[in-house]
Parts: C-alpha cells; sequence; structure tokens
C-alpha cells in the first residue's frame, strides 16, 4: 500500500472491504510453495546454481596459466616440487589446497604461505596478498631479476609491475599482463595467454 | 514468529529435504577442468573479504553490495538503503518509506531519482518512488548504486540531489531452485521461490515470485488518528539473458504485481488496491567492440483501483565510443506517458484535467577526457530535455578527477552541475479539496504555469585507502536553490507558486576498516544546513521556510559491525543516529501541523547461521532501543524476524 494517510476528516470513499485478507491466506500460499519447490527438487535433483566465488576462480585460474609460461631452464628440476607461494594474509583458504601436489609442468605442485620476504627461496610463483601493498616497492627490490612470477589481485598493481593481476570486471574475472615486468625477470608468457588478457604497458 | 518454522509442516519438510550438499572437491575438480576462456566468463560472487575498491567516479558514489544487505537482514530495497552514508530512510506506514538524498525528505521526496536497470521508477504524478511497488527480492539484486548530488547529465530531470540505481543480478547468476521464508512482528509473512536455468547455452532465465503480509496494530499517523495498518503484496517477475553468436547480449524482465492494503480504523475505513506490471527489454552490443551501442524499451503500467492510473513507454538510445583520449557517450530517449486520475492518494487530491498525456524527450553528450594518462581525467557534457510545460531544460555538469601521485591510492574530485526538478502532475494540476467534516482546511489549487525549480551545485570530494583495509570517503557541497515550491494565498484559496529559494551544504563522511577476514567496520557522520527564503511576492505567501530547513535531520550518523564466526557464523550490529526534524507534514502542507519530532538513537542486530552453501537461517531485530519516530508521528516499534533461505 501506499499513500498518506487520509487528512483527518477528508471525506469517507466508498470502499468495498475484503473479509479475511491476511495471515492464513498467506501461509497457504507459502504452502503452496513449499509443495511446488519440494516437486521441483524431486524432479530436478541436479543442484546446480551455487553460487562459484571469486576465489574459487582464481585458484583455478593461477595453475592454469603455469603453462603458458616459460622459466629459464636452470630454475627446473623434475624432482623438485613446484612451489606456489602466497605473501601475506591468504585470500584463497582451503580453497587453493585443492591443488596441492597436482602436477604442473611435470612437478608436483607445493602451495607454500609464507610470512616475510625472507621465505622467498625456491618460490616459483608468488601472489601478492592485498595486506603487502604498501611494501610493494620492497617485494620488487627484493624480487630483482629474479624468474618468480608474480601474481596479484588488487586494482593498478599490473601497472606498478606485477605481472598477471586479476580484476573483475563485469561480474568475471579476467586478468591483466605486464610483459615488460616479466621479461625482465627472464620469464617469457606466451601469447595465447597474453591473447585472453589485458596488456598492460607498464613498468 | 518462530512458529512459521515450527507449525508449518512444510518448512519442516523442506528441511529434510537437503540433506545432499554438493562436495566442495567435486565443485573444484569440475572447475580445474574449464578452460581459461571459460573460466574468465563464469560470473562470480565476490568473496565478502573483498576490500571496497577505490570508486573513478568524480562523484560522490557509494555501492551497497548483496552481501552488506544479507548482512543487515535487509528484507525490504529501503531497509538496504539505511546503510547508505547520506541517505535520509524514514519509514512513514508499515509498507511506506520516505527516502531522500540531502534533504528535502518527505512522502513525495522529489529530487531523488531512482532506476531499476536502467528503467525510471519515479513517478510522474505525484514525483518521488512507490516503494512498495518495488519490494523486489533482495536475492535477486546484484548491487545498489548511490551517487549523492545531481546526476541529471547522465539521467535527466529530478536526479536533483541524488541518483539510486539498483541492478539486478543477471539471469546466469541464479540458476536453480531457491527458497526463503520469513515472519515476525511486523514482517508477519515472507516468502520468496525462484527458479532459474538455463536455456541451451546462449539463454539463462529466472523466474521469481514474492508474497508478503505486513501487519501493524494501533500505530499513530496523526495525533488524533491511529489505525491498524496492513498490506498483503504479491510479486511475480522474470528475467531472461541472452548472449548472441556476436558477442552482443539481450535482456528482457517483468513483472507483475499486486497489492492489498488496509487501514481499518482510520476516521474513515481506507482500502488501497493496487496492480501493476512492467515489461523491459535491452540490446547491448558486443563490450569489446570499438563502439557500444545499446537500445532499451519498456513499457510500465500502475493502477490503484478508484484512484488512478497511469502508463509509461519509453524508448532509449546510447553510444560509446573512444577517439583518441575522449571516451564519448551519447544518446537520446524519449518517454511518453498517459494517464488518468480520478482522485488523488486516498481521495485527498483531484486533478484538472483528469485525464493527460504528454511526452518527454531528451539528447545528451558526455565526455571523460583523459587529461593525463592515469592521474587527472575530466568528465563533461549536458543533457538537453524538453517537456510540453517547462519545455527545454539545460542539464549541463563538468567533474574532475585528479589521482594523485604516491604509492597509496587517493583520489581527488570536483564537480560543478546544474539540475532541475520539473513539477509532477500533482504540483501542476492537482488541488487539494476543503475538508467537510473536522476543522476547516484551505482549498489548494493547481498551477499549470508551475515552472521548474533548479539547482546549481559545487561538491568537492576526497577518497582513499589509508592503510590496509582502511577506506575513507568524504564529501562536501553546495547547494544553491532556485525557484522551489511554496504557497501563495489568492482570495481565500492557495495556489503553488516558485517562490522559495535558498542554499544547502553539507558535509558526507564514510569510513570502512577491515581487521583480517573477520571483522568489518564501517562508519558515517553527515551534516546537513539548509538556508532557505521567501522571494519578494506579490500575494501573501505560506511561510514553509521552517519546514524545509529543518525536515531533515541536521546530524545523521551510523556504525556498522560484521563479525564472522568461523565459516557459518556472522554477528552484525548497526547502530545509527538521527537527529530531530520537524513534522513535514505530508497530508496537508499548507497547514502544517506544528510539530517536532525527537532525535533518536536505535539499533539493529542479525544473526546469521550459514553452515552451507544451500542453507541459511537469519534473526533480524530493528529498532531494538525502543520507540521511535522518523520524519512523521509513525511510531517505530522494536522489530523481530527470522529468515531461512535455501538454494536447492
Amino acid at each position: 500500500m501506499n499513500g498518506v494517510p487520509p487528512p483527518p476528516g477528508t471525506r469517507p470513499r466508498p470502499s468495498t472491504v475484503r473479509e479475511g485478507m491476511g495471515w492464513w491466506r498467506w501461509t497457504l500460499r507459502v504452502g503452496l510453495f513449499c509443495l511446488l519447490v519440494a516437486m521441483v527438487h524431486l524432479v530436478a535433483q541436479t543442484g546446480a546454481g551455487e553460487p562459484i566465488t571469486d576465489a574459487e576462480i582464481k585458484a583455478t585460474l593461477l595453475f592454469k596459466f603455469v603453462p603458458f609460461v616459460r622459466w629459464p631452464k636452470t630454475t627446473l628440476g623434475d624432482e623438485e616440487p613446484f612451489v606456489f607461494c602466497i605473501l601475506g594474509e591468504d585470500p584463497f583458504g582451503e580453497v587453493i589446497d585443492h591443488y596441492q601436489g597436482r602436477i604442473v609442468k611435470g612437478r608436483a605442485l607445493e602451495i607454500r604461505r609464507v610470512a616475510s620476504l625472507a621465505e622467498l627461496e625456491g618460490c616459483d610463483m608468488l601472489f601478492i596478498s592485498a595486506s603487502e601493498i604498501e611494501k610493494l616497492d620492497t617485494i620488487f627490490t627484493r624480487l630483482e631479476r629474479r624468474p618468480i612470477l608474480t601474481v596479484s589481485d588488487q586494482a593498478g598493481l599490473g601497472e606498478r609491475g606485477v605481472m598477471i593481476n586479476f580484476f573483475e570486471a563485469d561480474e568475471t574475472i579476467r586478468f591483466e599482463i605486464n610483459p615488460k615486468a616479466s621479461r625482465k625477470a627472464g620469464l617469457k608468457i606466451g601469447s595465447q595467454l597474453l591473447r585472453l588478457a589485458k596488456v598492460i604497458d607498464g613498468t | 514468529m518462530l512458529h512459521v518454522l515450527v507449525s508449518n509442516p512444510f518448512s519442516l519438510s523442506m528441511m529434510l529435504l537437503f540433506t545432499s550438499f554438493s562436495d566442495d572437491q567435486e565443485r573444484m575438480d569440475r572447475l580445474a577442468q574449464l578452460s581459461i576462456e571459460e573460466l574468465i566468463s563464469i560470473k562470480v560472487v565476490s568473496a565478502d573479504k573483498a576490500p571496497r575498491v577505490l570508486s573513478d567516479s568524480a562523484a560522490a558514489v557509494f555501492v551497497v553490495t548483496r552481501e552488506d544487505m544479507v548482512r543487515s537482514g535487509a528484507i525490504s530495497l529501503a531497509d538496504a538503503l539505511r546503510l547508505v552514508p547520506g541517505v535520509q530512510v524514514a519509514r512513514i506506514g508499515v509498507d511506506v518509506w520516505a527516502i531522500s538524498v540531502r534533504g528535502f525528505n518527505e512522502l513525495h521526496a522529489d529530487k531523488l531519482l531512482v532506476l531499476i536497470d536502467g528503467r525510471t521508477i519515479y513517478n510522474h504524478l505525484f514525483s518521488g518512488v512507490f516503494w512498495p511497488r518495488f519490494d523486489l527480492p533482495v536475492e535477486d539484486v546484484a548491487r545498489i548504486e548511490v551517487i549523492r548530488g545531481p546526476g541529471s547529465t547522465l539521467w535527466g530531470a529530478n536526479a536533483v540531489n541524488g541518483v539510486i540505481n539498483i541492478i539486478t543480478r543477471h539471469a546466469s547468476e541464479t540458476h536453480g531452485p531457491f527458497l526463503s521464508l520469513a515472519g515476525g512482528n511486523i514482517e508477519r509473512g515472507l516468502g520468496i521461490f525462484r527458479y532459474g536455468g538455463a536455456l541451451g547455452e546462449r539463454t539463462d532465465y529466472r523466474v521469481s515470485a514474492l508474497s508478503q503480509f505486513r501487519e501493524q496494530k494501533a500505530v499513530a499517523f496523526d495525533p488524533r488518528v491511529r489505525s491498524d495498518d496492513e498490506v498483503e503484496d504479491f510479486h511475480l517477475s522474470f528475467r531472461v539473458d541472452h548472449r548472441f553468436e556476436n558477442e552482443s547480449s539481450l535482456m528482457v524482465s517483468g513483472e507483475k504485481f499486486n497489492s492489498h492494503g488496509r487501514r481499518p480504523t482510520a476516521p474513515a475505513p481506507l482500502q488501497i488496491d493496487d496492480r501493476a506490471a512492467y515489461l523491459q527489454a535491452r540490446w547491448q552490443s558486443d563490450p569489446g567492440a570499438d563502439v557500444g551501442h545499446s537500445v532499451q524499451v519498456y513499457i510500465d503500467y500502475f493502477k490503484r483501483e478508484r484512484e488512478f492510473d497511469w502508463v509509461v513507454y519509453d524508448l532509449e538510445y546510447q553510444q560509446d565510443r573512444q577517439v583518441g583520449n575522449h571516451d564519448l557517450v551519447w544518446g537520446f530517449g524519449y518517454r511518453h506517458i498517459e494517464d488518468d486520475v480520478v482522485r488523488g492518494l486516498a481521495g485527498g487530491f483531484e486533478f484538472a484535467p483528469q485525464k493527460t498525456d504528454e511526452a518527454v524527450s531528451n539528447l545528451f553528450i558526455q565526455d571523460r577526457w583523459t587529461l593525463r594518462e592515469g592521474r587527472l581525467f575530466l568528465q563533461w557534457g549536458a543533457k538537453i530535455e524538453h517537456n510540453e510545460f517547462t519545455h527545454e531544460e539545460l542539464q549541463p555538469s563538468a567533474r574532475l578527477l585528479w589521482k594523485l601521485p604516491g604509492n597509496r591510492e587517493r583520489n581527488l574530485w570536483f564537480a560543478a552541475s546544474r539540475a532541475v526538478h520539473v513539477p509532477s502532475r500533482l504540483e501542476r494540476d492537482g488541488g487539494l479539496m476543503g475538508r467537510i467534516v473536522g476543522p476547516p482546511s484551505p482549498t489548494v489549487e493547481g498551477n499549470p504555469q508551475l515552472d521548474s525549480s533548479d539547482l546549481i551545485a559545487a561538491e568537492i570530494g576526497y577518497r582513499t585507502l589509508l592503510t590496509t583495509g582502511f577506506w575513507l570517503d568524504a564529501s562536501t557541497f553546495y547547494h544553491d536553490y532556485d525557484g522551489l515550491v511554496d504557497y501563495e494565498r489568492d482570495r481565500g484559496r492557495f495556489r503553488r507558486v516558485n517562490a522559495m529559494k535558498g542554499h544547502s551544504s553539507g558535509v558526507e563522511l564514510a569510513l570502512e576498516w577491515h581487521h583480517g577476514k573477520w571483522w568489518r567496520l564501517a562508519g558515517s557522520l553527515n551534516y546537513l544546513n539548509m538556508e532557505m527564503e521567501l522571494e519578494d511576492w506579490d500575494l501573501p505567501l505560506r511561510d514553509l521556510v521552517d519546514f524545509v530547513e529543518n525536515g531533515s535531520p541536521e546530524i545523521q550518523a551510523t556504525l556498522r559491525s560484521y563479525m564472522n564466526f568461523g565459516r557459518a557464523w556472522q554477528l552484525d550490529i548497526t547502530g545509527r543516529y538521527v537527529d530531530s526534524v520537524v513534522h513535514a507534514a505530508l497530508a496537508n502542507p499548507v497547514a502544517p501541523p506544528p510539530l517536532s519530532i525527537d532525535a533518536y538513537t536505535t539499533f539493529d542486530m542479525h544473526v546469521g547461521y550459514r553452515p552451507s552453501r544451500r542453507f541459511e537461517l537469519s534473526l533480524v531485530g530493528r529498532d531494538l532501543a525502543g520507540e521511535n519516530r522518523e520524519i512523521t508521528l509513525y511510531e517505530h516499534e522494536p522489530s523481530g524476524s527470522v529468515e531461512l533461505k535455501i538454494w536447492f
């Protein structure tokens, strides 16, 4: 209903007040809904339509990127694991642990959470978490020319020199690539991946 | 109203049905099999932990996410809008709200434009929005974007003090059955059922039904009027999204709405029966193309039995393209409105002429000019709008965004703009009848010569990430109004004339702070000062200056806390302080009763339990600090409700 209360003393108007409106009728409707839902549920017990989170997509994309990136030969040994490090607060949680032990580039994937730059030794790929943005310059100095693929998901970080940066557009997860940054580190990002990315011309 | 859950055998049987939750492992396996192309085209729900991204617009923008809405336990859009810093929301009936930005709040708040998916829901007859008509399920809303300050260059007339854009979710995001049941002491019962799915590879659809019943006993509407207030609503809506081979897309949506309300014990029994429907289609070209086009058409129909009805036909075209470092958007629109008013709003008004038909057309262009890549942007443009009574209205604006250098993002913006309010049908043609019983009230007649009122606004804003997880948005404004409506007295009758002017100024502050993943605090503080005066006038004027100046709270403050305990539990508390106001005199603008409404502080609480992705139980309490009143005598009683949501 919508409207001002009638000013006191407004002329009474003919009205056809409906009887018995309200509570029980609502209950009846809800009951019918439930019945309908129960039927639909029984017919289509598919369980589709759960919301997929950005973390799930990002975690999956991270390891889909790896085959398109060429690391300098010296750093690769088949026996050693492929180490994916998360620097700072972990935005993925259990989602990413699902990929622990999977084979990427012929090596077993190891997921490592690192709290400080001192623990970077051995990382092949580094996710820079939102909590570390302020230390970005220090991180870059520390990484200087090391063959570590850097990834993040904060606006503007691609331009600042992170190699692959996720962003959201139209409620989908997209990524931008800064090829200059990867070239400096001796990594080569394949054209097939570049084709799917927003390529940025940063530092 | 726990007994909804306990006593309703259907809801119990529901709880037994969702025994098999899908496995997270299986889900990730399925994702891992997709290609990169597929992954980047999946629509996602953003995690609640994502810190707010700084907006790049040179305007005071605030976005309410679905997460915010769910966490506040909002059942109606009006509840969700209480979260927005600088928006004044006042409940004045069991399902009637007055909502405004930067002052001038009343039932027919005429300076705020509201759109749902690009379809304007501001009504030309009385101004403002019939909020209960638009109680869409919060679960179908993707986000609400609120722009404080004029937005006329893009959105046209009546976007004087602000614009609210409600964006519903894409049909691909709402697959599967969804059921929500809620009940409480005012929201007696709410049921939502939605079913969505895909029709082939390129088409998605959903159908939603919402039914609710609200009731409040013996509430005060006036010092002399107490009445029960009860309303029953039913909404049935759908949305279909289709993606063509060439990447262009088509959205078609529609709704059927019925509502029956009554106040049986008012001096005269009041019965309101509303029916409404709309149908909308929007086509958009490939978003990746150099030149973008979009075309939108809709028909909107509303009928209040025994009182009035209207039909709106609307067509809009928009094109965007890049020319060098200019991002250009231009477009045009045409709207045709037919209405028939037997009597307005519970018989309080009579319109002459009874029927009209009017057309509004517009043309606009806006340029976002990159002055320095990544640093400095100038957004300027104008809209020219033609209507049949005030004729051409030019609404230009210029906005400058400066992203300050440094590691931390800091955006500074300046804006100057002009916006107009075009008189509603009520203001032009609506007369208030003298009373037959009760104290005599003056007679008001419409004024077809009434001109638009206009606003020149200057705004400055600043937003920044202070440290990790600490976000600040501040804006200040100076609004200069001319031609506001007052009433002149001519031989015992009153007529609306453009006889008031004045200015308002204010400061709006919003802060947000994340502490890890488990705690988010958000606060806002708004200060508003209005100075009005009457023009020199030949005939005596009714002095409404005091009511306009003091009709909006000078200070409003909110503090919201969102806490996660483990994965399943959420505890959210929202406190708010609203300063005192002078009664806005809705029923009779020419003889307002001199009443002031006290300042109040109250809080709302939400406890959420979500043990899996498919099931959520929430407990919501509102106005828990006790009774309070907002802009009218309507009393807010503490209210509570329980809501159960199931995604099958």
